[in-house]
């Protein structure tokens, strides 16, 4: 179009043509190709504006798959540990081995797709060398081949445990065999090294780390937290480049209990050699601190192993000391005694007519094994006289001595809180016949657990102060209230101190250089056919008289030797492990057979020491 | 135009216009140095994220051990055993009370 205009211009300007024709000649050429640059520009800004603007969000997520991550943040349970820091349960990491069924089944078919496409691949050399690696996995795991095979066979499943809680160093092989669609996960494994002794208390938890037992159920949430995690961003050697956000979870806390494992330790083992020898079912024994209500012991036997608990029965599982009642028999003689002092309607030196060893209560007998004729208190907790402590009971209104029975905790929980705890047996009734609040008197015709028995022994100890016991480490003091007056439960606890010196029902039960005080109980068990042959053998006492510090009950049920009362079986128990704990617990001696040494200083303590 | 005027030194009159306007110049040069310190200090803030997921992970190692060790610790320790071994290889028993003496300080 403009080339008519150039050739005008040659003619009318021939000699200038040749200096300055030249740039106008090829003016629309500079155009286009500027044009065209311009165009490449501008195009790229807009897809760059494109990209950065209008849709950025597309790129930011693909850049995002490649580099963000979020990792939990590693989580195991909280500690147990007792009194004294011993550790009782302690979670360790270990690895879940799991299997995707669809990408195995994935990876056969791409390898014989590849095979068909591609002559030189050998597919016989790696079906082969596959075959061999499943062949490691089932060797290591213990696993049959072809039942592992079967398991991960399911195309349509995308997730199936292989093996769980599998050790670090198993993993670490199993990872080096690069299965395709075997992976691992974290997981955590918990383990009891105290084992046995303190398996009841401590309880387990299940394969998940959750607890369903004890107080690992319990205080679930406290000891479990929750998972915390951070999101990050990584480079391609996958490390952490940038942390982007931080999410803290729940820190799992420990629990310190109030068990003492030394006295654990030793309560199980006395406990479980005696259920041995005297053929029993089971026993349990327990030990608690009078002016805390700390429990430093609860022990059961049989028990059971709670690191490996295949095969183990639920009976062995079963806290008996807490969730199984029986009637106490003679072992709670001293709330008839205590009720009269406290009533008034007899003294600590008054004489009770027992003659002549029986009487008639509406259609029922009470009555004593020989007439022991006219006795006074002592002698009727040293003798375990039924008609003693009938007539103490039968002295003081019902109301009155019911409310005892409650108010030492014999009707309600002992306050532990522990996981199955039973409140025991008690048919409260508006009308009570006088035999039945007589046989209230001797222990029948109420259920109690242990627990509620060593809760009323320990106030007994601890002059008639009532407080909760418990399991668990408090930091704050716990509510106490006076239920008995001091003077007598004093007086109470110097007539039982006869049960364990000479002639008393428990001579097997003193302990040398303590002055003890405790109750025999051995009761025959109720069946369908009435009181059967079968017995309870109980010994609960406190230590040392002159200034309490523990309460211990031992319960022996259906001892199937020889020997089966309580003065025989249980009482020689109690005896090892009240004066075990007391020496563990440097509780001075206060009865007069021991050497005494007095020092003015911790240097003659020494020179002393080294002498003796 | 004449070919001494079209003749012209570029680097000295890049230098000439420079110099006339030296905040500017001052200017682009803190822009350099700007921009290479935040290269630098993204570095660094990397390394640093490195070097503290490595000590991250070197705890929580650390953690496994210790707990492996207090399970170890505590099953050497348990009480029952401690009392077989001291009574079988150290012949040490349980002090009788007749063997006690307590010792009162003033």
């Amino acid at each position: 179009m403009s080339r008519g205009s150039d050739n005008s211009k040659n003619k009318n300007n021939a000699m200038q043509a040749k200096v300055n024709s030249a740039p106008s000649l090829l003016h629309w050429r500079f155009v286009v190709v500027v044009t065209a640059i311009l165009l490449v520009f501008v195009g790229l800004g807009i897809r760059a504006a494109y990209i950065q603007v209008v849709a950025p969000d597309l790129l930011i997520k693909r850049g995002d798959n490649r580099t963000l991550r979020t990792r939990d943040n590693p989580l195991h349970r909280g500690l147990i540990i007792d009194r004294n820091g011993q550790q009782l349960a302690v979670s360790v990491p270990v690895r879940a081995i799991w299997a995707d069924p669809k990408a195995i089944a994935q990876s056969i078919q791409d390898a014989q797709r590849k095979a068909q496409e591609d002559p030189s691949f050998d597919l016989k050399a790696k079906q082969r060398e596959n075959k061999k690696r499943w062949q490691a996995l089932a060797e290591v795991l213990g696993q049959n081949l072809d039942k592992l095979k079967a398991k991960v066979s399911n195309p349509e499943k995308r997730f199936v445990y292989v093996q769980r809680q599998v050790s670090a160093a198993m993993a670490e092989y199993v990872a080096q065999l690069k299965l395709t669609g075997i992976y691992l996960r974290d997981e955590s494994r918990r383990y009891y090294p105290s084992g046995e002794v303190s398996a009841h208390v401590v309880g387990f938890t299940n394969v998940d780390d959750t607890g369903i037992e004890g107080v690992e159920k319990l205080y679930n949430q406290w000891l479990a937290g929750t998972q915390g995690s951070r999101k990050i961003r990584r480079d391609a050697k996958g490390r952490m480049v940038e942390l982007i956000e931080f999410e803290e979870g729940n820190k799992p806390q420990d629990i310190q209990l109030t068990i003492d494992q030394r006295i654990q330790a030793l309560a199980y083992k006395e406990l479980k050699q005696a259920v041995q020898y005297y053929k029993a079912t089971s026993g349990s024994a327990i030990v608690v601190a009078v002016n805390s209500g700390e429990i430093l012991a609860l022990v059961n036997s049989p028990s059971f192993n709670p690191n490996n608990r295949s095969g183990v029965s639920a009976h062995r599982i079963r806290n008996r000391a807490v969730t199984d009642a029986y009637e106490p028999g003679s072992s709670i003689k001293p709330l008839a005694v205590l009720s009269a002092l406290e009533f008034g309607s007899a003294k600590a030196d008054s004489i009770i007519d027992t003659s002549p060893g029986w009487m008639h209560l509406g259609g029922n007998i009470v009555k004593d094994t020989v007439n022991r004729g006219k006795i006074n208190l002592t002698e009727i907790i040293r003798k375990s006289s039924n008609m003693g402590t009938s007539k103490l009971a039968l002295s003081v209104p019902k109301e009155f001595l019911l409310d005892m029975y409650y108010n030492v905790g014999l009707m309600s929980d002992s306050g532990a809180n522990m996981l199955g705890e039973s409140s025991g047996i008690f048919n409260d009734r508006s009308r009570w016949s006088d035999f039945e609040l007589a046989s209230l008197s001797f222990g029948y015709g109420i259920s109690v657990t242990a627990l509620q028995l060593a809760k009323m022994y320990s106030i007994l100890g601890d002059g008639g102060i009532k407080r909760p016991l418990s399991i668990v480490k408090q930091t704050e003091p716990v509510q106490s209230e006076r239920v008995i007056s001091a003077q007598a439960t004093k007086s109470v606890l110097q007539m039982m101190e006869s049960v364990v010196n000479q002639d008393g029902s428990a001579v097997k039960a003193a302990v040398p250089g303590y002055r003890v005080a405790g109750k025999t109980g051995t009761s025959r068990k109720a069946n369908k056919n009435g009181y059967g042959e079968e017995y309870v053998n109980i010994f609960a006492g406190v230590a040392p008289v002159s200034d309490p510090q523990l309460a211990v009950v031992i319960l022996i049920n259906e001892p199937k030797g020889e020997l089966y009362y309580a003065g025989q079986t249980a009482a020689p128990v109690f005896a090892k492990v009240m004066a075990a704990s007391l020496q563990m617990l440097n509780v001075p001696p206060d009865d007069k057979t021991v050497s005494s040494l007095a020092v003015s200083s911790v240097d003659t303590l020494t020179e002393a020491t080294n002498a003796g | 135009m004449s070919a001494l005027s079209t003749n012209f030194n570029l680097f000295s009159f890049v230098v000439a216009d420079l110099t006339r306007h030296p905040v500017r110049v001052l200017l682009f040069l803190a822009l350099l140095v700007s921009a290479g310190l935040v290269i630098l200090s993204a570095h660094h803030n990397r390394q640093m994220s490195i070097a503290i997921e490595r000590l991250m992970q070197d705890k929580d190692m650390l953690d496994v051990e210790w707990r492996h060790l207090i399970l170890e610790q505590s099953a050497l320790t348990e009480h029952n055993r401690i009392e077989a071994l001291v009574t079988s290889q150290l012949n040490m028993h349980r002090p009788l009370p007749s063997e006690e003496v307590v010792v009162r300080i003033k």
